[in-house]
């Protein structure tokens, strides 16, 4: 994809974090590393909290935009142009840079990679940091909440087929079934 | 006038960000001002609400008789569009000054970029995203969906930390009015429209004017099926006449038949209506995270084996260009 360096944060002692111990450990690594401009997701995929990026913003004291759609550089590289997705329709943001970013899907194609770059994709070096590394003696910012239960969705009926020998009899049986036993319309 | 000043040890209050827009104050307001009387049935304390931005002090009167303790009003040049940090450091203010154990927002776009900085600003913790709270054996249980909606985890705080809730709308149902006229306070933070690094500088409304799809009683989706985005009119002219939002499903969007604003799914809107009307709409899992949780799903596909009818309460075997204007036809009429 083109990606210059990369460093992977592995600790067995992370299994699990909080958005807060997230946010935190990665504060620190990209101190370390420096940055103009922190790309991630809006939302994780298992717990979808959506916490991280604003959390690790306010630790580094930068500014945020969340779920972008458009994204562009201005005023020399001072500052971004950002639309983001609300309620009904799009706000354009202003920002000074440093920033984080959170993506919305269609921000851009993403590239594929090329044979070339994979071939120097592979002789590039992932570093591995650790806790310990980072400087923490135990897992940070963690213990803040419990989960009690894991809960299946409430089942939900049986779907009714509504069907007749006319499609049109079963729109109108289904129309009618809206209106007096769903109530919904 | 109030003023923002250190407060001591955590009270057992519960504040409610009344989010506004276009000068309106957001319909899940009421529905969290309903969360927190049930907060406060089990745990006690007062609720009271922050309001912030322009025309937050005509939004707060429409609060008043709601049962609040005081509505804390803030309005600043600074603060007439949106900012992550202008309303973060206002609402930081407040909560310092006033400590209040639970402070809930909409689970809305500005609420769900706003809460999780607020609750780093304050060292607080966070469950987003949640459809249901409730008080039981001295703690507040949150009720959230992970993996997509495939299940609801049950979550609460350890230890005394100031607890933030985001809470979707169109779960709780709105509070009824109850109870004296709040008293209402303006509330002040130092804020220079300089500090404020990053804003909003303008809003780009959808074109359509139909509702907004989070907020809507009815939606009216379509699928691939739908086969050009030219044919999502006949949906338009249901969705119309039924006063519904417009909807699509991923693969939808990704065709290129419709906006990826109206997208309903895990990596677009998430939805609860009364009434959810899917239209040659699969029901791949992607898409029932984003509207399994509607009241009644309607669900009209020419196969019959598509996963969407195990999910649906009424299902039509059809194809829908026959179906639809049907169902219009039929509707008008008894309407």
């Amino acid at each position: 994809m083109g990606a210059d360096d990369a460093v992977h944060i592995c600790d067995p002692a992370l299994r699990g974090p909080g958005p807060f111990t997230s946010a935190t450990v990665l504060a620190k690594a990209i101190q370390e590393e420096g940055f103009d401009i922190i790309f991630c997701g809006k939302q994780a995929i298992d717990d979808d909290m959506a916490q991280v990026q604003s959390v690790l913003a306010e630790m580094l004291d930068i500014p945020q935009v969340n779920v972008v759609a458009t994204f562009e550089i201005s005023d020399n590289g001072k500052k971004a142009i950002l639309k983001r997705r609300i309620e009904g329709g799009d706000e354009k943001v202003e920002t000074q840079l440093p920033v984080i970013v959170s993506c919305e899907k269609g921000l851009n194609e993403p590239r594929y990679a090329s044979l070339p770059g994979i071939m120097k994709a592979k002789k590039k070096e992932i570093r591995k940091k650790t806790l310990t590394d980072l400087g923490f003696s135990e897992v940070p910012a963690g213990g803040r909440s419990r989960i009690l239960k894991w809960l299946p969705l409430p089942a939900r009926g049986k779907c009714k087929m509504v069907e007749a020998e006319e499609m049109t009899d079963a729109v109108k049986e289904l129309a009618r079934l809206l209106r007096e036993e769903a109530k919904v319309i | 006038m109030m003023r923002h000043t250190e407060g001591n040890t955590m009270t057992n209050d519960i504040l409610v960000f009344g989010e506004v827009r276009g000068g309106e104050l957001k319909k899940v307001t009421k529905e969290l001002v309903h969360a927190a009387k049930i907060i406060a049935d089990g745990n006690g304390g007062a609720i009271d609400a922050a309001v912030i931005g322009a025309g937050a002090g005509k939004a707060a009167e429409t609060l008043k008789d709601f049962g609040l303790r005081k509505i804390a009003v803030a309005e600043h040049e600074a603060l007439d569009n949106y900012s992550t940090e202008g309303y973060a450091t206002v609402l930081a203010d407040l909560i310092r000054s006033e400590n209040p154990a639970f402070v809930l927002l909409g689970a809305t776009a500005m609420g769900r970029d706003l809460a999780p900085r607020v609750a780093a600003k304050v060292d607080g913790v966070m469950f987003s995203d949640c459809v249901d709270v409730r008080f039981e054996d001295g703690q507040c249980i949150s009720r959230r969906p992970v993996y997509s909606g495939k299940l609801y985890i049950e979550i609460t705080t350890v230890g005394e930390r100031t607890t933030f809730i985001t809470i979707r709308p169109n779960n709780v149902p709105p509070a009824e009015p109850s109870g004296n006229g709040a008293e209402v306070v303006s509330f002040e933070s130092d804020l220079a429209r300089e500090a404020i690094r990053s804003m909003v500088t303008e809003i780009i409304p959808l074109v359509g004017g139909r509702p907004d799809l989070t907020e809507a009683d009815i939606i009216v989706s379509g699928g691939r099926a739908m086969k050009d985005a030219s044919n999502f009119k006949i949906l338009e002219e249901l969705a119309d006449l039924l006063g519904a939002a417009m909807g699509a499903s991923r693969a939808a969007v990704d065709a290129g038949y419709a906006e990826h604003a109206i997208q309903v799914g895990q990596t677009g809107k998430i939805v609860n209506p009364k009434l959810y009307v899917a239209c040659g709409i699969s029901g791949a899992i992607q898409h029932l995270a984003g509207m399994r949780t509607s009241k009644v799903i309607v669900a009209i596909n020419k196969d019959p084996s598509a996963p969407i009818f195990e999910k649906a309460d009424y299902g039509i075997v059809g194809d829908l260009f026959e179906v639809v204007p049907v169902l219009t036809e039929e509707i008008k009429k008894i309407l």
